[in-house]
């Protein structure tokens, strides 16, 4: 039991209050004189015991009223310790025999449990070395960093070794698997006897003791497995015999309301766009944050860091237990003025120009590692359009290409990005010099593209590259349907008008937008497509497609009508678009709509895979996965400058690019992989030696265990970091406590109401009389 | 003329307040109507056989006999007289008051115990006086104090009037002892008004049970071991008296605070006749001590039944008209 006003135990001195009264009226009795004292006597005397016992119960009633109101606003409280000890509810001071100790080092232990900084490692490992010294019997003690890991080989009475190793261990960034550390304990107990008293005590944040753990095997015998109450520990319930040599003083004890202040919030992911529409080199950070305290969180401090520079500032206002998201539109650009000597990596200054380092940032709380997550921004290539005009007009904006021009102006895809070049055309006959560096050939109303055109386009999609195919009025069919039949998403099979046929031509009206594939790439500057103005643009007239796809293709816009407006397909590594109607006003008015412009950019973000290998972003420890071009061999940077290499995985591999794979990624932080300057298709030069930055990643802290409070397992199995997020509801173990100034507040009720009793006796009394 | 003087020092009234209070009762108070209803059916009236000497003239009041009435001092005087004999006059009335020290408390009474006895004293002496009856005082306490002699002459309400204001408060009380020699020193024959608080009687009991018990015994046996002694003690004096043919009215005065008990707060409680003080929480005994006076009052009431003796609780705290209406309607 711990008192949340413990201070108010201070009320205890008032107990005093009712003998002092009690003192002092007995030596105040007022002299009375009466003629019948000889009844008074005898009543006296035969009522003596009672008087006294009524007196002293009196006395006791009054001194129970203090304590409980003492007691009431002292607040008590009671945590169900027996859920933190395990099954068995052992003290672990009761335990006898061998003794392994798993001691957690994952990133959760670093939660602060004082204002001084002390932690719930520093804690663990208190718990450890007082169990270290208490013990004779052989120990073994098993560090759960990374992978689990004993000490030493075996268990070993050298505890002096132990406690040695136990004070150089330090609280790392990852997520220790207690159940393989659990199972390495029972491995490391099968050599003992089986009718040895045998105990696996587990030293680790409250949350995780929920996790289910490997029961022993049968032949160990009985093995108690002991889950620490850590918490315990710091409210002073579990005596601190021997302090540990590091900590001199004594344990911080703190109320339960004093570490419930203590705030615990995490970044569980982010998720990072370019925001074109807010502005040249302006990105969308999209961060979800999840709230762990009890209190709620008000106006607390958020931010986007690049290259150490602060971009943006924001505030995230939470209820306990509520996870968030945050939106923060920044500007990209590393500052003029920013000193590069404040690169963390400042042998690689050539590496970091190119790639800008972010971090988004919440102000720091009790445990601060989770309070951040990295990011690279990458230098967007440029990208070579070239349209094919198969309309061209002498009056601008009668051209076919005149709106997508528009759309596509430098200041909104981004300055010295994208270079179009417009050739008119009828046939389509392309040089194959015009071709070279090109990545999105755009086919606007071109009316008869050749065979030659065809073959043109077919390698250019199988090296990566994307079409956009724009038939209008001028688009023969036939011609088409030869020419591009090993790359249209459907066959084209004329141009129909909207509308209902036997209607007049001024009557038949328009056709609209009806199904949006919202989940396409194409629409991922929208955050609800639904919602945008291309759905109020007017089809007048259309291409009407063969009702056969062929592989790899989908519709992404289907008409009211039931015909599909806009259909993708994928040929070798490259893209195409085809929609139903040319790029200027002649059939629809979509090109008018505000949303073509965000509609146009992404249209050629899509065609150009540019989202493909962006923001590649791995969880601590995990397995990383990417496709790279080229036959390596790769190596991955960390950001400390180890290098490992990768390994051929099982990756989607195409002709140009293969899979890859990195096991345990680690640290948290910006990785690059880099490659062989003649073995890669990135363009950054790394160094002097001839190496080649591949692709850029970003390794983050796994947010699963942040949360260090015990809470109810809801989700089945064990919780994944996804799982975490969609908790929507936290129930804490500070929730389960059980408060008890009730019980104060009854019985103070109670004694009051015993005491009012007692004394409406006495007036009753009177009253006879 | 002494009627002059109007307020007594020792009565706290003045004689004009006493004699009104007097006529309230007027002629109804009869010692005659006392003795009479005492003794009927049981005794020979002291109407048969009447002395034809005549032995005085007394005022007429309502009810006499008017075979009795004086015409010739009517004739003479104007006025109604009564003629007495010899054999009337034998009843005296004998206003026996109690000066102990306990008679001194006053608590909620506007007086204290014993000046209200007095002034019942003086009500009752001028009103029998008025009356013509012989009426006598003698005030004990551990011993017979003081004694005037019966006589009919109004003036002597001015002798029993100094005799209450000279006389002493006596420290401790004998009083069963003191009563029991009273018959042997006063004529035989008459009326008794017993004026007292009877405390000295459960006094001198709670002094043998004390003196004669040791231990728990005692206590167990409780109030009515006590309250029956008081009872067989007063019973004694009473049958006494009566041997001696004396009609007993007992008048018992009693304070509203001994009645009630209303202390509230932790007091030293303090003998008037030196009893050793004690320190008690009222509100703990008030219920016990109230069973124990309810108890001794009881006891009395019930001896002076079993003696043939008038009882009257009379309360410090009434008025003097209240008071004898009280004990007219006790000894009617």
């Amino acid at each position: 039991m711990s008192f949340l006003a413990p201070w108010m135990l201070l009320g205890l001195f008032a107990l005093a209050i009712p003998p002092i009264l009690h003192l002092l009226n007995r030596r105040e009795a007022k002299p009375v004189a009466f003629p019948a004292m000889e009844f008074l006597r005898r009543a006296y005397r035969k009522n003596a015991r009672r008087i006294k016992m009524k007196q002293w119960l009196l006395l006791a009633l009054r001194i129970a009223l203090f304590a409980m109101l003492a007691l009431a606003l002292s607040q008590p409280i009671w945590s169900p310790r027996s859920n933190l000890l395990g099954e068995s509810g052992v003290d672990p001071s009761e335990l006898k025999g061998t003794q392994v100790i798993i001691l957690d080092t994952s990133y959760s232990l670093a939660y602060q449990v004082s204002p001084e900084g002390r932690t719930l490692f520093d804690l663990a490992r208190s718990h450890a070395l007082r169990a270290l010294s208490e013990r004779d019997a052989p120990m073994a003690l098993i560090v759960v960093g990374d992978a689990p890991r004993s000490v030493t080989q075996d268990l070993t009475a050298d505890h002096d070794l132990l406690a040695e190793s136990l004070r150089q261990l330090k609280v790392g960034e990852h997520v220790g698997d207690l159940g393989e550390a659990t199972r390495l304990a029972y491995r490391m107990l099968r050599e003992r006897p089986r009718d040895e008293a045998k105990s696996v005590t587990l030293l680790s944040a409250p949350s995780r003791y929920l996790e289910a753990l490997p029961s022993a095997p049968v032949e160990l015998g009985e093995v108690k497995l002991v889950k620490v109450d850590l918490s315990a520990e710091l409210s002073g319930d579990v005596a601190d015999t021997s302090s540990p040599p590091e900590s001199s003083g004594e344990l911080p004890v703190l109320s339960e309301r004093d570490r419930a202040r203590l705030v615990n919030h995490a970044l569980l992911d982010l998720k990072l766009t370019p925001a074109p529409h807010m502005g040249e080199g302006q990105w969308r950070a999209e961060v979800r944050v999840a709230h762990y305290g009890d209190q709620p969180l008000t106006l607390w401090p958020i931010w986007v860091e690049i290259e150490g520079e602060v971009k943006v500032r924001g505030f995230v206002s939470l209820q306990p237990g509520e996870i968030g998201v945050k939106r923060l539109y920044f500007r990209a650009e590393r500052s003029s003025d920013s000193p590069e000597s404040s690169e963390p990596e400042t042998s690689d200054k050539r590496g970091a120009e190119e790639g800008l380092r972010g971090w988004v940032k919440l102000a720091p709380d009790a445990l601060p590692s989770d309070d951040q997550r990295p990011f690279w921004i990458e230098p967007a290539p440029p990208i070579k359009v070239l349209a094919l005009n198969g309309d061209p007009r002498p009056t601008p904006q009668d051209d076919e290409l005149f709106y997508l021009e528009k759309a596509l102006a430098p200041e909104v895809i981004g300055r010295d990005r994208l270079s179009l070049m417009s050739r008119p055309t009828t046939r389509g006959e392309l040089d194959p010099e015009l071709l070279e560096g090109v990545d999105v050939i755009i086919l606007a109303n071109v009316p008869r593209p050749s065979a030659e055109l065809g073959a043109q386009l077919k390698k250019h999609l199988e090296r990566g590259g994307g079409v956009w195919l724009a038939p209008g009025a001028r688009a023969q069919v036939s011609v088409w349907n030869q020419a591009l039949r090993d790359l249209l998403p459907r066959p084209l099979r004329g141009a129909r008008r909207a509308g209902d046929a036997a209607a007049s031509l001024e009557s038949r009206g328009a056709a609209r937008f009806a199904q949006i594939e919202g989940g396409h790439p194409l629409f991922k500057p929208f955050d609800d497509v639904r919602r945008s103005n291309l759905n109020l643009a007017s089809i007048q007239q259309y291409m009407l497609f063969d009702p056969e796809p062929p592989p790899r293709s989908e519709v992404v816009v289907t008409l009211n009508e039931g015909v599909p407006f806009m259909i993708t397909r994928e040929v070798g590594e490259g893209r195409v678009v085809l929609w139903a109607s040319p790029l200027d006003r002649e059939w629809a008015d979509l090109v008018i709509r505000p949303d073509f412009v965000p509609l146009a950019a992404q249209t050629i973000r899509y065609l150009t895979r540019e989202e493909r290998g962006a923001l590649t972003s791995v969880l601590l420890n995990e397995k990383l996965q990417i496709e790279l071009n080229g036959s390596g061999p790769f190596s991955a940077l960390s950001p400390r400058g180890d290098r490992r290499l990768l390994t051929r995985g099982e990756g989607r591999g195409t002709s140009a690019a293969l899979g890859w794979t990195l096991d345990r990624v680690h640290p948290v932080g910006h990785h690059q992989v880099i490659a062989p300057a003649s073995g890669a298709s990135a363009s950054t030069r790394r160094g002097a030696d001839r190496e080649l930055i591949a692709r850029r990643f970003v390794v983050g802290l796994n947010p699963k265990i942040s949360e260090i409070r015990a809470v109810s397992p809801s989700a089945e199995g064990a919780p994944s970091a996804d799982s975490v997020k969609d908790q929507a509801t936290v129930v804490s173990a500070l929730a389960q406590r059980r408060e008890l100034w009730h019980i104060g507040l009854i019985g103070l009720l109670l004694f009051a109401l015993l005491e009012g009793v007692t004394l409406f006796q006495r007036r009753d009394e009177r009253g006879v009389s | 003329m002494a009627e002059d003087r109007d307020v007594t020092s020792s009565l706290g009234v003045g004689v004009h307040e006493l004699q009104r209070v007097a006529r309230v009762i007027g002629g109804r108070l009869s010692l005659r109507g006392i003795v009479e209803g005492n003794l009927s059916g049981s005794h020979r009236s002291p109407r048969q056989g009447v002395s034809l000497d005549f032995a005085q003239h007394r005022d007429y009041v309502p009810g006499d006999d008017l075979r009795h009435l004086d015409w010739r001092a009517y004739a003479k005087s104007d006025r109604h007289v009564i003629k007495q004999y010899e054999e009337e006059t034998n009843l005296r009335a004998h206003l026996v008051l109690d000066r102990s020290t306990s008679m001194r408390y006053r608590g909620g009474g506007s007086v204290e115990k014993g000046v209200f006895g007095a002034q019942l004293v003086a009500t009752l002496a001028w009103t029998l006086l008025q009356q013509g009856e012989a009426v006598g005082l003698v005030t004990f306490g551990a011993e017979l104090a003081s004694q005037l002699p019966a006589q009919s002459r109004r003036d002597h309400f001015w002798r029993i009037l100094r005799e209450l204001e000279e006389s002493e408060w006596l420290p401790d009380t004998r009083a069963p002892e003191a009563l029991l020699s009273l018959p042997g020193r006063l004529p035989p024959k008459g009326v008794v008004f017993l004026i007292t608080d009877g405390f000295d009687f459960y006094h001198e009991t709670a002094h043998e049970v004390d003196e004669g018990s040791s231990g728990r015994e005692p206590r167990e046996r409780g109030v009515k071991r006590e309250s029956e002694v008081a009872e067989s003690r007063f019973v004694e004096v009473a049958r006494a008296w009566r041997k001696h043919g004396y009609h007993v009215v007992l008048l018992h005065v009693l304070d509203p605070y001994e009645l009630t008990f209303p202390f509230d707060e932790l007091s030293l409680f303090e003998g008037l006749e030196g009893e050793e003080a004690i320190k008690i929480d009222p509100d703990g005994v008030r219920r016990a001590y109230l069973k124990e006076l309810d108890a001794f009052r009881e006891s009395l009431e019930r001896g002076a039944r079993s003696a043939g003796v008038r009882y009257c609780l009379c309360r410090s705290d009434h008025s003097l008209e209240r008071t004898l209406l009280q004990i007219l309607e006790c000894v009617s």
